[in-house]
This record gives C-alpha cells, sequence and structure tokens, in this order.
C-alpha cells in the first residue's frame, strides 16, 4: 500500500476543520499556509502544516465545544481565548485524545493582528469577500485575494524575521498589479489595517514605488509597528501600544500584564506545568525579561 | 476578461463603492437621476460588472436595487443571496461568455452584494432609500 504524504495528510485534516465547523454552522475562513501556496507557489514550492483559521469571536465559544468534541484538544490547558494576551488559541490535533501528537496544530485566531476595525465587523468584511476552494476533495473557504494580499503583509509585519512571511512578500510584491494594490489598500481602509499594512509593505526596499505612488504615502506608521517590523522586543511594542489604549483597557492590560494567569506562564515556557516550584520559576523568568525589557527600551528611548 | 454585462445602472457613491440599480425601466431613470442630484456619480447605463472583483469602472458593487413601480408609498424587502444573484443573472447578456463561467460570478454576486427589492411611486423617496441602504 503506498503511504499518504505528510502534505496529504495536512491537506486532509484542514478539510477536516472546515467541514466540522461548515456541518455546525459556522463561518470559517482559512487564512496562512494553503490560501498563500496555493496562490503564489507552485505545487509543492511552499510547505505548509499547521492549520489557521479565522473566525468572529461570537463564533469562538461554539467552534472551540465542536473543535474540542472532535479530534483536536487545547495545546495550553487553562487558557482562555477571551483573557489570553493571544489574538490566537492553539489546539493541537490529538485523534486519540491521549495527548499523542497528530498532524500538526490549530491556530483559531478571533482577530489578527495589524486590523484595528472591530473583529466582529472585520471578520464579517472578510466573510463577504469568501471565495469557495477545495481541499483534500472538500469544499471550504478561504479569503479573495485583496484579503489574502492584505494578511499576508500584516503578517510580515508582525514576524518580520520569518523565513516564509518574507518570500511570501517578496512574491507579492513581484506579482501584484496596481490595480491589486488599490484594492488591497481600500479594504485596508475598511479594516482599519493601513498603518500596519504600510509597515509590512516597506519590510522590502523595492517597495518604495508602491508606497509613493498610492494612498500609502500619506499614512504614518505607528510607534509600536515601526518597532515590531524593526525587531524591537515584545516589551517595548507593548509599551507603544498602551499608550494608543483608553483609561479602562490599558488598567485591564496592565493587570494582565503585571499578573498573567498561570497557563499563560506554562505557555511561554512549558516546563512551569511540572509542579507548582517550576511554576513560580516560571513567574521569575518572565519578571526577570520584563525588567530587562524594560531597561532596555527606556535606553532605546533615551537615544 | 469577459465581463457580466447587465440591464442595470451603476452609480459610485462618496465612498467609492458602486450600487447597482435595475429593475422597471422608467423607475430606474428616475430614481438614477434623482441619486445624481444627491451627490452620487453616475458610472454606467447597461453597466459592465468584472466577474471576478464585481468592480464596474473601478468601484466595487456592494449595492444592488431592484426596482418595481407601485401606486404609493415606498417599501424595502431584503433578497436573499441566491434571490440577488438570480435578479442579476436574469438581467444580463451574453452570460455563457463570462469569464470564469456564469455560476461562480452569480454566486459570488450573491455572497458579496446586498439586495433589496424596492417599490416606490416616487423617485425621490426611492433615491432616499437606497443612500440609506447604502450607508
Amino acid at each position: 500500500m503506498t503511504s499518504v504524504s505528510s502534505r496529504a495528510w495536512a491537506e486532509l485534516v484542514h478539510a477536516q476543520v472546515g467541514v466540522l465547523l461548515a456541518e455546525a454552522g459556522l463561518p470559517c475562513l482559512h487564512i496562512k499556509g494553503p490560501t498563500v501556496a496555493t496562490w503564489l507557489y507552485d505545487e509543492g514550492e511552499r510547505s505548509w502544516g499547521d492549520i489557521d483559521i479565522l473566525l468572529p469571536p461570537s463564533a469562538m465559544d461554539a467552534a472551540l465545544d465542536v473543535l474540542l468534541s472532535s479530534t483536536f484538544s487545547l495545546r495550553d490547558e487553562g487558557l482562555r481565548w477571551r483573557t489570553s494576551e493571544d489574538h490566537a488559541l492553539t489546539l493541537w490535533h490529538d485523534p486519540h485524545h491521549d495527548a499523542t501528537y497528530g498532524n500538526g496544530e490549530l491556530d483559531v485566531h478571533h482577530r489578527f493582528p495589524g486590523i484595528d476595525a472591530d473583529p466582529e465587523l472585520a471578520f464579517a468584511e472578510l466573510w463577504r469577500r469568501r471565495e469557495p476552494h477545495r481541499l483534500a476533495g472538500y469544499d471550504v473557504w478561504f479569503p479573495d485575494l485583496p484579503s489574502r494580499a492584505l494578511l499576508l503583509v500584516l503578517n510580515a509585519a508582525r514576524d518580520p524575521y520569518g523565513a516564509k512571511p518574507r518570500e511570501d512578500l517578496r512574491r507579492l510584491l513581484a506579482g501584484a498589479s496596481a490595480d491589486d494594490w488599490r484594492r488591497t489598500i481600500d479594504l485596508a481602509r475598511r479594516l482599519r489595517a493601513l498603518d500596519a499594512l504600510r509597515a509590512g509593505v516597506e519590510l522590502e526596499p523595492e517597495s518604495q514605488d508602491l508606497v509613493a505612488s498610492t494612498a500609502l504615502a500619506d499614512v504614518e506608521v505607528s510607534a509600536a509597528w515601526r518597532l515590531r517590523t524593526s525587531g524591537s522586543t515584545r516589551t517595548a511594542v507593548r509599551l507603544e501600544e498602551l499608550r494608543r489604549l483608553g483609561p479602562l483597557a490599558k488598567a485591564r492590560a496592565v493587570a494582565g500584564w503585571v499578573v498573567p494567569s498561570p497557563a499563560i506562564i506554562r505557555m511561554r515556557d512549558p516546563r512551569a506545568a511540572d509542579s507548582a516550584w517550576a511554576l513560580a520559576r516560571g513567574y521569575a523568568t518572565r519578571y526577570r525579561q520584563g525588567v530587562r525589557e524594560l531597561r532596555h527600551w527606556v535606553r532605546e528611548r533615551r537615544s | 476578461m469577459s465581463a457580466l454585462v447587465t440591464a442595470g445602472t451603476a452609480l459610485a457613491g462618496p465612498d467609492g463603492t458602486a450600487a447597482l440599480v435595475c429593475g422597471d425601466p422608467t423607475s430606474t431613470e428616475a430614481v438614477s437621476a434623482a441619486l445624481v442630484t444627491r451627490g452620487c456619480r453616475l458610472l454606467e447605463n447597461g453597466a459592465t460588472v468584472d466577474p471576478g472583483t464585481l468592480e464596474v469602472s473601478g468601484a466595487e458593487v456592494v449595492l444592488l436595487v431592484v426596482l418595481t413601480p407601485q401606486p404609493d408609498g415606498t417599501a424595502v424587502r431584503p433578497m436573499s443571496a441566491g434571490e440577488a444573484a438570480y435578479a442579476v443573472g436574469s438581467r444580463a447578456t451574453g452570460l455563457s461568455e463570462v469569464d470564469g463561467g456564469p455560476l461562480p460570478a452569480l454566486a459570488r454576486f450573491g455572497r458579496r452584494v446586498r439586495g433589496f427589492a424596492l417599490s416606490s411611486a416616487d423617485p425621490d423617496a426611492a433615491a432616499r432609500e437606497v443612500l440609506r441602504l447604502w450607508a
């Protein structure tokens, strides 16, 4: 019997997620990996394994119920999507529910970094523009091309040293027409993502003409996105982000930051799950790192 | 690319998006004129819609209004995605020539464009209603 390739397994698990949520009547967009690989690359040229899906926040609880009662488990036990700092909750494919690693991780996104519009409204706009696609012979939904281009650039802005996001960006810049960019910029305007879009395209020096010849020329990139795309520390980015928040959101962010839940400590350092002592060590490591990055940020600001 | 050529009138709004107004020809002409006096820009009569992007002259169609005359008053009814797709398809010419095939283009139209059936005796009242739906 011929063995099934890892790509085929990955495609099948992607399809499984799409079908499970569609059967439950929940909207789900596949994003990143396959949506880029099948668009900007030749067959087999770009690998993709882990699954990324985008949902409206209002569908998160129901979707997690469906996925966790199927063949997925929480990667970080105790972590809750509403209270975690991240834009996504990670599950892993756990076909036998015995914590044996299956075919990759599943990131369930309830928002996308760089999109400042209300996540529910942003999803509605992306969902309106969805396009049908087939994975492993099953029907799934991909974002349309302007949406894919926007998410690709925002992903590169968030991960400026990632090899795949940067190559994706180079290929997009090489292939997209002026009309393609007009549509992507229009969408970014609707989703309040112009700031991160400009920060992302400017990662590549050849984007100078693009920025100069489009509405991006009038967009001011925030300090937080400048720091992010220049590879600054997480603490520095967060301090800049704090400045943009209202008093209540600011207080909430600081509280979550200073006293994170044990689940967040375990997510950052899986060894912290071993014992109470290991958890305390995890907190200590986090505080030490925070202080170090804070000092670095102060020095950067002064210089 | 072979476009979706419809028997409707496309107008651009202040936000750069487009509305496609179709249905009874007399009502379509009167309501389109009323929309132009309210700041909309006439793009095309017999609108040529790009089947991939749903753009008319670079403006994305986000609203479909199918007009029917009625003796008095104004009534609006939201259309389902399938109904909106059918309303456009049944008013299009050369469907078999549409790039990528007619059905994917019409399905895309149904997913992306909000459709409304609008009955009105008064073009001005109908135009006000179109602007309200567009907002």
